[in-house]
């Protein structure tokens, strides 16, 4: 029994990475809920750059809709990065989407490492595994 | 007849050639640009206009998105299809806003596009209304590049 509930302990502490993507929710008002997304950013290190209204964008054509955002955000390394690797622009800054469904806040994330491609060198796969780990860790924060 | 079909194997790899990404490691769809990067990104936003997407004239990372002469990144949007794939799925944001990044690479002009396979495990095509649309949008990203660079 100890042993089951050791293994029980475990998997619930795994990161909510399930299949290349980080899923998790919080049962908070919107404003908090993305509150809580900008702290656990930051604590990361990384700082937000810009936040995609799309609910907005859609509501201007005549769509109403629930908070939907896109929270982008990067390492002040972000050019650095960019320029060493242009392929990558179109998938940084990383990013997250918050949303609401009933009383529940969603946030849910790519996996950095989907980005790599078969013939990724080692030092983009450690460069890859390091977002990844970051973005664990910012989604471990939000439980 | 074996001789019509090698001609095809190498038709086909030659057609998919300009699609590989170069061995950057990285999953994206890359095709180099015969034109000057003016040129390509006038060609882009028309073949973009031209499968019904609204172009954002916006930069969304002044200094990152758009540097003079050396990166011009568009967006572009359906708020049609955006609207429909919400009603399948609330996941389909991941995939948002949709961009199309050209850039100057050493001495060649170079278009990327996301590969949507990236996001394949976390937009769930379970639904075949969402599945339609990805597929479109996909299909829609590879065409754009295509004509852009014809």
């Amino acid at each position: 029994v100890r042993i089951l509930l050791l293994i029980l302990a475990l998997v619930m502490a795994l990161p909510a990475w399930a299949e290349g993507a980080y899923r998790a929710q919080v049962k908070a008002d919107f404003a908090e809920a993305m509150n809580e997304l900008q702290g656990a950013i930051d604590a990361q290190g990384y700082h937000v750059l810009r936040v995609l209204p799309v609910d907005m964008g859609l509501s201007n054509v005549g769509y109403a809709e629930k908070p939907y955002r896109v929270v982008f955000f990067a390492k002040n390394d972000l050019k650095e990065k960019l320029r060493e690797i242009p392929e990558l622009t179109v998938y940084l800054p990383l990013s997250v989407t918050v949303y609401k469904d009933g009383d529940i806040t969603h946030f849910l994330a790519v996996s950095p490492m989907e980005f790599a491609a078969r013939d990724a060198s080692p030092s983009l796969v450690e460069t890859l595994k390091g977002w990844d780990s970051d973005m664990r860790d910012i989604f471990a924060r939000l439980k | 007849m074996e001789n019509g079909l090698k001609r095809l194997i190498v038709l086909v790899f030659v057609a998919l050639l300009p699609m590989m990404a170069y061995g950057s490691g990285i999953r994206v769809l890359a095709m180099e640009s015969p034109y000057d990067m003016a040129t390509t990104v006038a060609n882009l936003k028309r073949a973009i206009a031209a499968h019904q997407y609204r172009v954002n004239p916006q930069a969304l990372f002044p200094g990152i998105d758009r540097v003079k002469n050396e990166i011009y990144t568009i967006y572009f949007c359906s708020f049609d299809a955006v609207k429909m794939a919400l009603e399948s799925s609330k996941d389909i944001g991941t995939l948002l806003p949709c961009r199309i990044v050209v850039r100057r690479v050493g001495d060649k002009i170079m278009i990327y596009a996301p590969d949507l396979s990236v996001f394949s495990k976390v937009v769930t095509t379970h639904d075949p209304k969402l599945r339609a649309l990805c597929d479109q949008l996909a299909e829609d990203y590879q065409e754009i590049l295509d004509e852009a660079s014809l």
